[in-house]
């Protein structure tokens, strides 16, 4: 074939290519609207009938897969008690929830969702991380698709009007109620150690404003990646704390904010080499709140000393442990033989609330369940409590709950030693706990 | 079930931006023989070139006040609000900024070409250069004042004037979908035009004796690291552009985009599946792989009752054993190499018959 051919025969698949869309397209648009609406099943208007697909885009790979086994084991449960309800009831419709793994990728996740979107998809539950959400909202937006999280806390992404809702605490919530935390237990300096993703920078910048709004002082803001060397970050902290200490801050006055997840053992492990840092308060976050590691002085003796010594406070939103909590919670650990992470209260809720809001609007329309969606929320009472949402499509309030690792009879165990009010912007310490 | 449209634009426009990128990479590893796994890089140059020029020059030129990042969401929104109504703005950003992907890109490439200088071999080229990628991402996922750290950035929608048209029944909302096919496809129709051309002529075909025998070419007296760094800086060029489409399409870019699996591993595999050198082969190789990927996708869960394990992992378990039945069965793909012919067979026959 000569050079001309050749170049014609490329040439020619590519016009291919973009015809063969371009005539799709076309012939798609000359078929009436109600065989378009046959053939990706999408219920018809007069009541919801056969199967209802709501996508869910879950981390089931990458760095959120363990929240994402969590959520997903939480949504699965969700559409099985949904599906009993909607057959003791009647109804004509299944709710079907199709999964797919986002891999903690933003490129993964736009897939995902385009994928969804082609199945004619417009009710999607997750993704989790708020950078996923970031990826798939210009997409999600176009095309009307309805995005709800259970887990993601960017405050960035707090847009009024737009399509994503979240049923979670997002971190200016959070940021204020650690602030409180530690400004109660006397701490006047701080330093902020916080993992660089959107979660920790925003946790960090939330905290540090509340806690200068209070009267404090932000020593330094140390920032670690993902892969890390925790011992060249100890010794951050540990000349940040001592140039405190020797411009005359006293010890008691000091305390280090971390944000991070399973990484705080490692940190803990290092830092318990300085005694300087032994001897000042440390607080966490919802990341640490309960990291088994950390209260086991069998396994990990060092580490639990050096939390026990440091007093180590971390925060977690706070549910009412109603019975449909209690049932979710026993339900989970049943399944995964542990119990699950915050997040997977909100995830089993949200699809509640979705398949509430799709039987009153009565019909597969992600935008009339959008302007339904915060009505229905509040007026349902589930997993985790009362869902209010702002104007953003937020949870409007939240209260967190204190929790540290405490020794009793030589037991070590994570304890609740208080709790921060929304309401009053104040921190209550439980009896036996107060600074 | 039937796919509806939106699957097949969606599958056309990674078709025409991944062939963009496949056909690059022929180039530079089909028929110059570089072992380049730092390919994602490149598309990175003109992803990330995305992410932090074209919001902060609309930003200057609306006279947008504040910090860029802090505020980039609400400023890309009044951006895109001012593009919806600026046709030949939109054009001229997107001009400008493909222009200077390529540029980035061409740039990296001979950035990425310097380990031949201190005299790598071209097996360790390879690693080197996935390390280079991994390092790349890394900088651009941490470090704050580029595309905003690991938060990202959203990027200004040059398509954004399409959605006040619309054109044979299209809904608007999707003809932005449209732009990014149009402007992909004339992309794509320049780098064919100009790989096929290169590999049809001399210069092509000195490529491929410096890929089979890099000695041998040298001793012939040509400069075979001049050669090198030309490749890959034209190669990178071209998939620099391709990373650009695809931050416009997506509207939003962060370090954690362009993985080495998705913008490296799958376009080698798309590459070996067709068959290297191979212009024909490259084309079906992308095209058909792409497809693939999407059905896999799309029928996945209908096939959820008869597989013994998720859906969820069919995927890459398919992609993968197809990929390894490729390289058992047909190693070289599955339109092999022939000799590039400088003339054409009727040409070729006309010779033979005035000599027989």
């Amino acid at each position: 074939m000569s050079m001309k051919k050749e170049l014609m025969t490329v040439l020619a698949i590519v016009l291919f290519v973009i015809g063969l869309g371009a005539g799709y397209g076309i012939g798609v648009m000359t078929v009436p609207p109600k065989e378009i609406e046959k053939r990706i099943e999408v219920p018809v208007p007069t009541g919801l009938t056969g199967t209802v697909e709501v996508g869910v885009l879950v981390p089931l790979t990458g760095g959120l897969s363990s929240y994402g086994e969590d959520c997903k084991a939480a949504w699965e449960l969700g559409g099985e008690d949904v599906n009993a309800f909607l057959k003791s009831a009647g109804a004509n419709w299944t709710l079907k929830l199709t999964f797919e793994d986002t891999a903690t990728s933003p490129d993964t996740a736009l897939t995902r969702l385009e994928s969804l979107i082609a199945r004619g998809v417009k009710i999607v539950l997750g993704p989790m991380g708020s950078g996923e959400i970031l990826a798939i909202k210009e997409r999600a937006e176009a095309e009307g698709v309805l995005i709800i999280s259970p887990s993601s806390t960017a405050v960035t992404l707090a847009i009024p009007g737009d399509n994503v809702f979240r049923f979670c605490a997002i971190d200016d919530l959070q940021g204020p109620a650690i602030a409180s935390a530690i400004y109660s237990e006397g701490v006047t300096h701080m330093v902020s150690v916080y993992l660089a993703n959107p979660w920790g920078e925003g946790l960090d910048k939330a905290t540090s404003e509340k806690f200068e709004s209070l009267g404090g002082s932000v020593l330094a803001h140390i920032e670690f990646p993902a892969t890390f060397d925790p011992a060249a970050l100890a010794e951050d902290i540990k000349t940040k704390v001592e140039e405190a200490i020797a411009s005359g801050v006293p010890k008691d006055k000091i305390g280090i904010f971390l944000v991070s997840y399973g990484e705080a053992l490692q940190i803990f492990s290092h830092a318990s080499g300085y005694t300087v840092l032994s001897q000042i308060k440390w607080f966490g976050t919802d990341g640490t709140v309960m990291l088994p590691e950390i209260a086991d002085l069998a396994g990990h003796p060092k580490e639990t000393q050096f939390a026990l010594d440091t007093k180590f406070t971390s925060t977690m939103y706070r549910i009412p442990e109603t019975r449909k909590f209690a049932y979710v919670k026993e339900k989970i650990l049943e399944r995964m033989g542990r119990e699950p992470t915050i997040y997977a209260y909100g995830a089993y809720d949200s699809v509640w609330v979705v398949a509430l809001a799709l039987a009153s609007v009565g019909k597969y329309d992600s935008m009339k369940v959008k302007a339904i969606l915060p009505q229905v929320a509040e007026r349902y009472f589930g997993a985790s409590g009362n869902i209010v949402l702002n104007q953003n499509g937020d949870l409007a309030v939240a209260d967190y709950t204190l929790w540290r690792p405490v020794k009793t009879d030589n037991v070590v165990e994570w304890k609740e030693v208080g709790t921060y009010y929304y309401a009053t912007d104040s921190v209550e310490w439980k009896e036996g706990y107060k600074p | 079930m039937i796919p509806g449209i939106e699957f097949f634009v969606t599958l056309i426009v990674y078709i025409l931006i991944f062939l963009i990128v496949t056909i690059s990479y022929n180039m530079a590893y089909g028929y110059t023989g570089i072992p380049d796994f730092g390919r994602a890089m490149a598309a990175g140059a003109g992803g990330f070139l995305c992410g932090y020029l074209p919001g902060r020059l609309m930003a200057y030129v609306l006279g947008i006040q504040g910090d860029y990042l802090e505020n980039s969401i609400s400023i890309v929104d009044t951006t895109n609000a001012f593009l919806k109504g600026s046709p030949l703005m939109s054009i001229a950003l997107l001009a400008l900024t493909l222009f200077l992907a390529a540029l980035a890109g061409g740039a990296l490439g001979l950035l990425a070409s310097l380990p031949m200088f201190r005299g790598i071999r071209l097996f360790y080229l390879g690693v080197t250069l996935l390390a280079i990628q991994i390092g790349f991402n890394t900088i651009f996922y941490y470090w704050r004042p580029l595309i905003g750290g690991p938060l990202g950035v959203t990027v200004p929608d040059p398509f954004r004037w399409l959605t006040n048209y619309s054109l044979f029944g299209i809904p608007s909302s999707s003809m932005r979908l449209v732009g990014v096919i149009i402007t992909s496809g004339v992309v794509l129709l320049i780098v064919s035009y100009y790989c096929i051309s290169v590999s049809r002529s001399p210069l092509g075909r000195l490529l491929k004796a410096l890929r089979d025998d890099e000695k041998g070419t040298e001793t012939l007296g040509r400069d075979v690291r001049k050669l090198y760094i030309e490749v890959m800086a034209v190669s990178y060029a071209f998939t620099g552009m391709a990373g650009a489409l695809f931050a416009y399409y997506g509207g939003y870019v962060v370090g954690l985009h362009f993985d080495k699996v998705s913008w490296t591993f799958w376009p080698v595999a798309m590459v070996i599946l067709g068959g290297l050198a191979n212009y024909k082969g490259t084309i079906i190789g992308t095209v058909s792989f792409l497809t693939l990927r999407r059905l896999i996708l799309f029928y996945k869960t209908e096939l959820e009752f008869i597989l013994p394990f998720s859906p969820v992992w069919l995927e890459d378990l398919v992609l993968g054993v197809i990929l390894m039945l490729v390289l058992i069965y047909r190693p070289r793909g599955l339109f092999p190499e022939k000799p590039e012919l400088t003339l054409s067979k009727e040409n070729i026959r006309k010779i033979k018959e005035e000599e027989g």
